[in-house]
């Protein structure tokens, strides 16, 4: 993937002084990803109602980056045909130390790389035992893989990435449990699912609007728990009704 | 603002809740079913969909809130025996419920926001026939 990104948009707005003039910063980011992952899952049917299923789940990924925010070739001034000479003097030499300061992106040069590998299991137990419904216990735990931003909004200066620029994410976890039951209250004419579902996510990727750009970042803790319910009922031969109804809350444990 | 310009605002959204996360959403559809003539049928079905106000944006800024709203879909198709044709009239949104789903912060311009509508009122006449 490699794209130019504008950055400062219409910085003529707010620079009344340059007039017919646009400053603009762009960026090189290239990004190549391996992807591994390998999944097995056991079922043992240990009674008549009865049944167990195991999952592992493996994954591998690897990511390598690079981004080109270079002064020369990128930090780069649109002139109107009107514009004045001595504004599009002024800009040519102030443009970088403007995009700069606007939009906190510097000329850089990076390349880096990141590997992570993660084993994801999952259990879930299954009973039919009551009548016309089969009830259910899942867990499971999951990972959603770290990157790299590639918005082209980076504050590193040079070959050294600055630590809070935002460029690297981590990977986020969600632990997940569900209870429910799937049932035929009423064999052939009502049909009941019902699920109750936690989920806790570590470290989750939110997309964040730093004022010029969206870009990745692990900001929270986060439970999400609700309620989801789903009932088809055949209220005569000639009458239907589906309802699905979720309720759900969704809550950010800690911000960083 | 200098700060919000910057890029540099921070906000700690513990506590609060997530942006497309209505507090409670769902949908209601009743269908009827029958044989009219002589191997003809006719379906019809009325939908309706509802959902909770939520965030549009992952700061929760109120600005970018959408308000909880329902709508409604109706459809009502009559097809020939062997369902060799069918005509279908659709009518969706019939409230025309104006809704919107997305929201984005305009760059540099403070407060600017750009919202992303959905559709309003629609009506569609489905023809179909099997050779």
């Amino acid at each position: 993937m490699s794209h130019p990104n504008d950055i400062v948009l219409g910085a003529s707005v707010l620079i009344p002084d340059l007039v017919g003039t646009s400053l603009g910063i762009g960026a090189d980011f290239e990004q190549d990803q391996t992807a591994y992952s390998v999944f097995a899952s056991g079922n043992w049917r240990f009674s008549s109602d009865w049944q167990l299923n195991l999952g592992l789940r493996y994954q591998k990924e690897e990511k390598e980056v690079t981004n080109k925010q270079t002064n020369k070739q990128t930090i780069y001034t649109l002139f109107s045909d009107f514009t004045p000479e001595p504004v599009r003097q002024f800009a040519e030499v102030a443009a970088p130390s403007i995009t700069a300061s606007l939009s906190g992106a510097y000329a850089n040069d990076l390349a880096t790389d990141r590997d992570e590998s993660h084993l994801s299991p999952s259990i879930s137990l299954q009973c039919w035992g009551c009548e016309n419904t089969m009830v259910f216990a899942n867990a499971s735990i999951g990972y959603k893989g770290g990157g790299f931003d590639g918005s082209g909004l980076n504050s590193s200066q040079g070959s050294v990435i600055d630590p809070d620029s935002g460029f690297e994410y981590e990977d986020e976890k969600a632990t997940a449990f569900e209870l429910g039951f799937k049932s035929e209250v009423i064999e052939s004419v009502w049909e009941l699912n019902t699920t109750l579902f936690l989920t806790d996510y570590d470290d989750l990727q939110v997309s964040e609007f730093n004022g010029n750009a969206f870009v990745v970042a692990n900001a929270a803790e986060t439970r999400v728990q609700g309620l989801e319910m789903e009932s088809r009922w055949a209220i005569s031969e000639h009458w239907k009704l589906n309802t699905q109804l979720a309720l759900l809350d969704f809550e950010y444990q800690s911000y960083e | 603002m200098q700060a919000e310009l910057l890029g540099m605002a921070m906000q700690d959204l513990t506590g609060r809740t997530g942006a497309f996360a209505p507090k409670y959403s769902g949908n209601l559809e009743l269908n009827y079913q029958n044989e009219v003539g002589q191997g003809y049928w006719l379906d019809a079905s009325i939908n309706l969909r509802f959902v909770d106000e939520q965030y549009l944006e992952q700061d929760l800024d109120p600005i970018a809130k959408q308000a909880s709203y329902e709508k409604t879909n109706a459809r009502i198709a009559i097809s020939s025996p062997e369902d060799t044709w069918q005509v279908a009239l659709l009518a969706k949104n019939i409230t025309d419920e104006q809704t919107f789903s997305q929201a984005n912060d305009v760059p540099v311009i403070s407060y600017a926001h750009r919202f992303l509508t959905e559709r309003g009122r629609e009506y569609h006449l489905q023809l179909s026939y099997r050779f």
